[in-house]
């Protein structure tokens, strides 16, 4: 039997990978173009003459999946892109944020590198990333190990999850917030809340790792 | 000099790779093909290794000797690493 280079052959499926993981996506009346960036064709008008003409919002940029918490909340899309350095940033853009006037998603997302369109036709950008319809789920988690997601125990590694559809990816890769709210002030002022989630299970470590305050 | 900054660099390589992991995953794709591939504990070994250890992997596993077990075709290899890869 002919022994082919594995090498050769894992160099070739991750590259066969990559390209099929791009997630540019075109619907009506957007067009996203991997090399110009973001069209939307709109209809223009002079008397009887009528004509359709491309207007650039953005530059290319992918939307890898929909992301969610464990609890099924804060539910965002994920966005790829590479600025003018060719580095990639991957960043979340959380539903309630498509609710405002879209200024500061924007400027967000402009200083991590992204150009977009400035003044009124912004809200045009707005608007695909709130039309587009991603299946693919993503996980952000903090780390590798054991964790549980919707009441299921999952082993994260990077790219992927044991027990969980979708593709897993660690929040260090994600420009994202390293906090999230739990409770109320009210709750957090109390002293049983404290005790529960802070205290009790510091006392089960082991001695040389004892909590510090 | 040299001698021991060689030495040292290849103590550091070894100390880097989990060989026991590449040893017990090579045990369950020998012994039980690609079946093995679905269980959680090769998965999970599967993640464990670097790129450089899974191409090793695949590389011995199509090189298998007939009287230790059946070598792996190439297509049977391209399903591991492409689990890999997932």
């Amino acid at each position: 039997m002919s022994v082919v280079s594995t090498e050769k052959l894992w160099d070739e499926m991750r590259r066969e990978k990559a390209e099929a993981e791009q997630q540019f996506l075109s619907f009506a009346p957007f067009t996203m173009d991997p090399e110009k960036g973001l069209f939307i064709t709109v209809e223009k008008r002079r008397g009887k003459e009528v004509w359709h003409e491309d207007v650039w919002l953005s530059a290319p940029f992918e939307i890898i999946g929909r992301v969610r918490d464990p609890h099924s909340h804060g539910w965002a899309r994920l966005l790829k892109w590479k600025d003018d350095d060719d580095v990639i940033h991957q960043h979340p853009v959380a539903d309630q944020d498509l609710h405002g006037d879209g200024a500061a998603l924007c400027a967000s997302l402009a200083n991590a590198g992204l150009k977009i369109v400035t003044g009124g036709i912004r809200q045009l950008f707005v608007s695909y990333l709130n039309s587009a319809i991603v299946k693919a789920r993503v996980t952000i988690v903090p780390r590798t190990g054991w964790h549980i997601v919707n009441d299921k125990r999952i082993f994260a590694l990077p790219g992927e999850g044991i027990g969980i559809d979708g593709r897993v990816i660690l929040a260090v890769e994600v420009t994202a917030s390293h906090y999230a709210s739990s409770g109320t002030l009210a709750d957090w002022q109390g002293w049983p809340k404290w005790r529960q989630h802070i205290a009790a299970p510091a006392l089960l470590l082991p001695l040389h790792s004892s909590p510090r305050f | 000099m040299r001698r021991a900054l060689i030495t040292k660099s290849a103590a550091a390589e070894t100390a880097a790779r989990p060989q026991p992991t590449v040893e017990a995953l090579m045990f369950s794709l020998r012994e039980r093909g690609t079946k093995a591939l679905s269980e959680p504990d090769v998965k999970r070994r599967l993640f464990e290794l670097s790129d450089q250890q899974v191409i090793e992997v695949g590389d011995r596993l199509q090189k298998l000797k007939s009287e230790i077990a059946r070598a792996w075709s190439t297509e049977e290899v391209k399903l591991l690493l492409r689990a890999r890869l997932k």
